[in-house]
Order: C-alpha cells, then structure tokens, then sequence
C-alpha cells in the first residue's frame, strides 16, 4: 500500500489541528498528512516533500485559495488540487473548477462529515494523472516566477533578455535585493524590466550581486511594478502577433462552425470574433481579440482536466473537441498533447452589418 | 424537476439505439444517470457525468453560453442541452446516432 501525503493549506490552526485528529483517524496509515498556514509555508512543505494532493481554503491572508491555486497550476501543474472552505457559493466553485481544483468541497460541521471528505479526497488521490496538455510546465509571467521564488524564500538569479536590453533581478532568501539593466539599477532597473512587454527570462543559481541596491518589501516592489507599468508608457519591445485573422474555414476542423442548425445558416454567418492557440506549454502561439488571455489558459486546462475525468473508466475513445452552441455565437475547443486551440464565432444576420 | 417523472422518462428511453447512458441534472435539486450498456459500470458513469455537470458553472463564469455543448471523442460523444429552467439533459451516445433520434431524446426532455 503506497502511503499517500496531503497538503492541507489554512490560516486557521485551530481548524488543522482539529482535520489532523480527525482525518488522521479516518486514513490510518494510508495518508501521511502535512499542514501549512500561508502559500509560503505550503510552497516550502512542496519543494521539500513528495506531496500527492494540496487542499486549499478560499480565504486566506496575502495569498487567497484562488491565487494559490492559480500558483501551485504554473509551478506543479500535475500536482492534484482540492479547495475546502465554508464559503461556498456557485461563483467561487466556479473559479475553482476553473482554476484547476479537482473538487470543491464545504468545510465539515458535524462529525458524519469528515467520512464524506475523507472519501473524496481519496479518490483524487487514485487517479492517475496523465501526461497532456497540463503535463509540462506552463506558461509563467515573470511576476509570477518573481512571487514563487520569493514566497519560497529562495536565492536565484532572474535574468531578463529582449532583443534590445539585458538586465538581472537578485533575490536573495525571498527578498528582491538587487536589480540591474543597462546603467539602470536599483528600484528604477526593476521597474523597469518589470514593464517590458516581449523578450524572455531564465531563472539562474544565485550569485551574490555587486552592491544590494534594493531594500522594499517584495510585495510592495510587486505591487508598485504594476501600478507604474499602467500609468507609463511601456518600453515596447515588439507588438504582438500578426493583425489578420486566420480564415479557420479551410480547415475542416472547424466544419461545425458552418454546420451549426440554429439560426438557419441561411440567415446567418459566423463571424470569427476571437482565436487563440497556445502551445502544450501554455505559451500563446497566436491569439486574435482575446481580451483574458490567462481566463483562457485556464479554461482550456480545465477542459483538458474534465476529458480526461469523463473518460475515466468507460470506453470513449480519444478526445478531439468540445463545442459550445448558443442562439448567438458559437465556440469550440481542441486539445492535442502538442497545442491547444479555441475559436469564439458571432452569428451575425446575413444582411446585418458585421459586428 | 420531478425527479421521479425524470427517471421514468430516462427508463423509457435508455434502451436508444445508439444512446449509452442518459443523465439529467438540475442544479441544487438533483442528478440522475443511468447507464443503458453493461460497457458503461455505473461508477464510472456517476463520476463522467458529475465532470460534465460541473463544466455548465465554468462555461458561464467563462461567458460561453451553455444552452447545449458537447464533448466529442473518437468513438462516443456526451451531447448536453439545457432548458431554460437550469435543468441539463445529457446525453452518452455512439458517433453514429442519427440527428431525430437526438432531436426526439432533446425534444421530449424540454417538454417534461
């Protein structure tokens, strides 16, 4: 019998304390349970242990349930997640799913429910997780690499490179505590490679900077990052992708969008109205007025994660698409191990004006 | 929804040529699947159906409309139409099920 080791991650001491009698009961010696009170302390039980479940509370200080487990999806993408909180509503089950969790589960409040938990949970922990599209590592922002080092109170070297500029970013036991760029360095160096809209970064083994020339909060530098990049103009280093829309009608892939029954296609067209293809890393190969590209990236994981558990034991073949119908637009998904693709059409009237 | 008038309906029609499995859900009221093929162990069909039924809260929250979707495998397809009520019928069907017997199966369930 493989022991099983869970992550469970609350502010709420009191409530682990109380999940560790309990469910350490129910499980015997099938769970080895591990606990933390903040991302930081998860990410560093993560980096250190062989964990095979991560359960999540919504509410949490710094770093909520969604945010994290929007972070454990770009740094452990094949790790299983679970949310459990007593704040349960349509919405945040929704931006769970969404977001990767394999359940949403209510905080037990009579004792006959921590059976029910235990089951689920479980459960999750059986199934196997498959290599696909969520296999490999995703496609990370460089304030999201910064925000895991930091929460993981690493050491390491972010080196930043466009076409133009290269420039570092120091962290050193979780604490940005230098940057430089050309005769940048310093706050305005890090700002700087923060706006930086193309381009790419490798995270580097730490090497002790020349001079420590920041001392704020990494948190603070995160946030001021942000909120410097919206105001001024951005050090553009190239615009994004080509302006033309694809015509996915040559490709009989999308045949579905012509053969759609409602409307009647002799009254109405379809009209692209957003195209986005990303690569089995997640890296966006092309997209085409995508207003949330990383809403996107999310819902095209979950998809792959809901094929993947519809097809769980029952005999359907390999998945090849999803398709969305409604009286007004259309849209449809594929998922390959190599790419992943989702096209939105508008039906517009044929005598209409386009929209 | 009744849900005993939907399992008589579903009793009625899970022997569809072409139909492996029937479900129907109504959010916060109740979910039936029945398996119509021994292939399909009822386990495993709960828990298909339990991930389709949870994609209708993610479409909306994506803006996707949710009147009627589909996943689509090489051999089965789960086509799943939703009334106006909330209520979601799906349905587990081989490839080759004809256009009126998944128009007759849509149809009636808008009527119950």
């Amino acid at each position: 019998m493989k022991i099983k080791r869970l992550l469970f991650v609350d502010d709420n001491a009191d409530f682990l304390g109380v999940l560790q009698t309990i469910l350490g009961g129910i499980a015997g010696e099938r769970w080895e349970i591990y606990t933390a009170q903040n991302a930081g302390m998860a990410l560093q039980v993560l980096q250190d242990n062989q964990i095979d479940l991560v359960v999540v509370d919504m509410h949490m200080p710094v770093v909520d349930g969604l945010q994290f487990l929007a972070l454990l999806s770009r740094k452990h993408p094949n790790l299983p997640k679970a949310v459990m909180t007593s704040d349960v509503s349509e919405a945040h089950r929704a931006a769970c799913l969404s977001r990767g969790a394999e359940a949403f589960l209510q905080k037990p409040s009579l004792p006959q429910d921590w059976q029910g938990i235990y089951a689920t949970l479980n459960e999750i922990t059986k199934s196997q997780v498959e290599e696909g599209f969520r296999g490999v590592l995703r496609r990370v922002g460089l304030p999201d690499v910064l925000q895991m080092e930091c929460l993981s109170r690493n050491s390491s070297v972010l080196e930043v490179k466009t076409h133009q500029v290269q420039g570092s970013i120091y962290i050193e036991a979780g604490q940005i505590v230098h940057a430089e760029v050309g005769d940048r360095s310093g706050e305005e160096a890090f700002n700087y490679l923060m706006a930086l809209t193309g381009g790419e970064f490798n995270l580097r083994p730490f090497t002790p900077p020349r001079t420590h020339s920041i001392s704020a909060q990494w948190e603070f530098l995160l946030m001021e990052a942000a909120r410097k990049r919206d105001e001024d103009a951005e050090p553009t280093e190239e615009s994004a992708g080509p302006v033309d829309a694809p015509d996915p009608f040559i490709n009989p892939r999308t045949g579905f969008l012509i053969k759609a029954t409602e409307p009647k296609p002799a009254e109405h067209r379809p009209e692209i109205a957003e195209f986005v293809v990303l690569s089995s890393q997640a890296d966006v190969l092309y997209q085409w007025q995508c207003d949330d590209i990383n809403g996107r990236i999310n819902f095209l994981e979950f998809l792959s994660q809901r094929a993947r558990q519809v097809a769980q034991g029952l005999p359907l073949g390999e998945f090849q698409r999803f398709e969305v119908y409604g009286s007004k637009s259309r849209a449809m998904a594929q998922i390959d191990t190599d790419h992943a693709f989702l096209v939105r059409t508008n039906l517009v009237p044929m005598n209409g004006e386009p929209a | 929804m009744n849900a005993i008038s939907m399992q008589e309906w579903i009793a009625r029609n899970n022997s569809t040529p072409g139909v492996l499995a029937l479900g129907v859900y109504a959010p916060g009221k109740t979910s039936l699947v029945e398996s119509c093929t021994a292939t399909f162990g009822s386990d495993a069909i709960e828990k298909a159906w339990r991930a389709v039924t949870e994609t209708i809260s993610v479409l909306q929250l994506n803006r996707f409309p949710t009147a009627r979707f589909r996943f689509v495998y090489s051999q089965v397809f789960v086509h799943c139409e939703r009334r106006r009520d909330g209520a979601c019928l799906g349905v587990f069907a081989q490839r080759m099920l004809s256009d009126g017997e998944l128009d007759r199966l849509v149809s009636e369930f808008q009527s119950i």
